[in-house]
């Protein structure tokens, strides 16, 4: 027997581990009821049931495809999924125990188990969107925005991690030329109005800075953003998210980027 | 004739100083929007749905429609320039007008993409405002076991139209159904598949499943191939196509708007099939395809004309019956229910100003875009020009806020990279994603319409084929799979996906 198609060899054994959890899981827990008055378990182990069945057949059917493909259709290492279980593990023995560390430890089983897979693309991308997933309530909008795009353009071919702590510092140069334009104006014209004169300021000024700065490009690029979405969705749609970490939150609402 | 009377009362509504404002101030956004490479219409919704909570209902769904159909016409512009997908709609449109961006004809292709996409909301508005009516009094009559046969119907019509192998679009919508299910069952009151997670007792929301398979997938798909991309910025002069270009067209137009409202109706159509099937029936039926890949102008009205057809014809089932048929119209009921609006048929009769203000707000809108986009054109190809690795950080932030947004969740966000993680290994897998999502989202109602009409018919499974509607529902699906596996159509179905 050889595999001849690894794309069905894979996606058969995919649909056939789904199909088998859910129906074995709702089988378990739930109850199934009647045909006349069905209990919870009925549609999933009925749906289950049929997608192992479809499983079952891509996957036998790539012993016999008139279509050959590598077994190797996604990447994939060993190594960082076992570490991705031990995590998963340890989060789970962490839950109820201490909250920090199990927010930790969850953050980091998400990420090892999206690097198992795939291209560097993959797993930086997601891995930029994890840590923002975590950082967004406690450090705020603007710095979750900065760690964000720096994580994400790890992933681009063109970084430099050498010009990061120059393009960071200007960054946070412009988010701080933000906090003072707020302070200032806010007062006088009112939020909304501080907030998008600011807001064209400090665009004005990343694009023209940036531009002339060699090395500053990503730091430009997260000061715009942060400040985009602080004042669009949160000034503008009334999205409700902290624009700044919550140790300095009263500083933040004296100058009118209050939650 | 009545239809006048009601278009009469729509226009009304529509064209009031306040919705023309919002009718062009959705338009805009969707064509910015569709514009920008990877993020869509879904993360734009979900991002103004709770804005839309202190606008007047009509308002606020003129607004959300003209995002949709916006977004069809921005999506074009980026497939063509960039041999981008602005939009997954316009992903066809990237094969011929690109090409003939690069034979210097770009103007033409982007004057015959406004031009089929204008023609085909015009015919998709008058279709709405003929078919809904009588389609909602059917729909009136509808039981459980009607729209149990309505969905499995849809859900069998997306797996025909899906790419690849049959057997694996079905198990994607198995497992769309199935991921569909988790949270809490509304019978018993049990958290299915939560494993005592407590965010997940309301369910996995579907704006993460949608924007994590097709938003985060092709951000990375784009980073992945990172081939030197050529943006046609100066070369974009004359926007009118020539009197040929237009005769040349004008049957593919016709030709793909049909199809186009036809797949639009279906529960499971709407534009991204749409566009797909235009074009691969295009290339069947023209005398000389030898040109399409080439830069056929036909390759590139018959994907816009179809899939801004299939958007607007995509609103019959929300509106008749209730029913969403793609995530924007899931999102649609969203904001519908936010102002206490129960969509089914009902609408129609409750509400007419409702309902044929946001028909006549379409063509409003779509008048609006062909005028917008040509004075426009030079502020989105500026926009175009900046460079991916500047944009693509943006479009995950919008996302991230966008997910986030629907419930203020950070959990959302984190289902949301898991999903992302399974839409590249299901494409890798050669699985499509689109019918895993619209099996996701009918999930639930399909569920609970089998248990009310299993509940009704004492356990009698046959109620579903001897109560006529359900009965020709289902016929209708057995002919389609029946079809499907006749050698015959199994072939020319495999060769028009070979692209």
């Amino acid at each position: 027997m050889q595999i001849r198609n690894g794309k069905d060899f894979w996606a058969g054994l995919m649909f056939l581990g789904l199909g088998l959890g859910f129906s074995g899981v709702a089988l378990k827990n739930y109850n199934m009821g009647t045909a006349v008055r069905m209990g919870p378990a009925y549609f999933p182990v009925v749906l289950g049931g049929l997608l192992a069945l479809l499983g079952a057949w891509v996957f036998f059917r790539s012993f016999a495809s008139g279509q050959k493909s590598s077994l190797r259709a996604v990447q994939f290492r060993p190594l960082l999924f076992v570490a991705a279980i031990i995590a998963g593990v340890v989060t789970y023995a962490l839950k109820g125990q201490n909250d920090f560390l199990y927010q930790l430890a969850m953050g980091v089983t998400y990420v090892l188990i999206q690097a198992s897979f795939g291209t560097p693309a993959l797993y930086i991308v997601l891995a930029a969107v994890v840590v923002f997933a975590f950082l967004m309530k406690p450090i705020g909008l603007l710095f979750a925005t900065a760690v964000l795009t720096v994580i994400a353009r790890a992933g681009s071919e063109d970084f430099k991690w050498s010009d990061q702590p120059k393009a960071i510092a200007f960054g946070l140069a412009l988010y701080g030329v933000f906090a003072v334009l707020m302070a200032t104006l806010s007062g006088v014209i009112g939020n909304g109005k501080a907030g998008a004169l600011s807001l064209l300021i400090i665009i004005a000024l990343g694009i023209g800075l940036g531009r002339k700065v060699k090395g500053v490009e990503i730091g430009a690029l997260f000061a715009i953003l942060g400040v985009f979405a602080v004042v669009i969705f949160g000034h503008g749609l009334g999205l409700p998210f902290n624009a700044c970490p919550e140790v300095m939150d009263e500083a933040c609402r004296k100058i009118g980027l209050g939650s | 004739m009545d239809i006048f009377t009601n278009l009469g009362i729509g226009f009304g509504v529509a064209l009031s100083p306040l919705n023309m404002l919002y009718c062009f101030f959705g338009a805009l956004l969707g064509t910015l929007i569709g514009v920008l490479p990877g993020i869509g219409p879904v993360a734009t919704i979900a991002m103004l749905l709770p804005v839309t909570f202190t606008l007047p209902p009509i308002s606020a769904l003129i607004m959300l429609a003209g995002i949709y159909y916006g977004a069809q016409y921005g999506g074009s512009t980026t497939a063509i320039l960039v041999n981008l997908p602005g939009e997954s709609s316009s992903a066809v449109t990237t094969i011929d007008g690109y090409q003939m961006a690069r034979n210097g004809r770009a103007g033409a292709a982007l004057g015959i993409a406004a031009i089929g996409s204008f023609f085909a909301g015009c015919v998709g508005t008058v279709i709405i405002a003929l078919f809904a009516p009588p389609l909602a009094e059917v729909a009136l009559k509808f039981g459980p076991a009607e729209y149990f046969s309505l969905m499995v119907l849809g859900l069998v019509a997306a797996t025909v139209l899906a790419h690849g192998s049959l057997i694996k679009a079905i198990a994607m919508t198995i497992v769309g159904l199935l991921f569909g299910l988790v949270g809490t069952d509304v019978n018993s009151g049990i958290a299915r598949f939560n494993f005592s997670i407590s965010e997940l007792s309301d369910g996995i929301g579907f704006v993460g499943v949608a924007m994590g398979m097709y938003g985060f997938a092709e951000i990375i798909g784009n980073l992945e191939q990172a081939e030197h991309r050529e943006v046609f910025t100066a070369k974009v002069t004359n926007l009118l196509p020539t009197w040929d270009d237009i005769k040349t067209c004008a049957w593919t137009m016709v030709r793909a708007t049909a199809l186009g409202s036809f797949l639009g109706i279906l529960p499971g159509g709407g534009a991204l099939l749409a566009s797909f099937a235009a074009y691969a029936m295009e290339k069947k039926i023209v005398k000389d395809a030898s040109q399409f890949g080439k830069g056929d102008i036909r390759g590139v009205c018959a994907p816009e004309s179809a899939n801004n057809a299939g958007a607007q014809t995509s609103f019959i089932p929300l509106l008749t019956l209730g029913i969403p048929s793609n995530p924007v119209m899931a999102l649609m009921i969203g904001a519908m229910m936010i102002q206490g609006i129960a969509p089914g048929p009902q609408v129609m009769t409750e509400r007419p100003e409702l309902f044929w203000g946001m028909i006549a707000s379409m063509w409003v809108g779509n008048l609006m875009l062909v005028i917008l986009n040509l004075p426009l054109i030079g502020i989105w190809v500026r926009l175009l020009s900046v460079q991916y690795r500047l944009l693509y950080p943006a479009i995950l932030l919008f996302c991230c806020i966008g997910v986030y947004s629907i419930n203020n969740s950070n959990f959302d966000i984190l289902i949301t990279s898991l999903f992302g993680l399974f839409g590249y290994i299901a494409v890798k897998l050669e699985c499509e994603p689109a019918p895993l999502i619209l099996g996701f989202i009918l999930g639930p109602m399909m569920e609970e319409n089998l248990r009310r009409a299993m509940l009704l018919s004492r356990g009698d499974p046959t109620v579903f084929v001897t109560r006529p509607i359900s009965g020709g529902l289902l016929l209708v699906t057995v002919l389609l799979i029946s079809l499907m596996l006749a050698p015959a159509f199994k072939k020319t179905r495999e060769e028009a996906f070979v692209e």
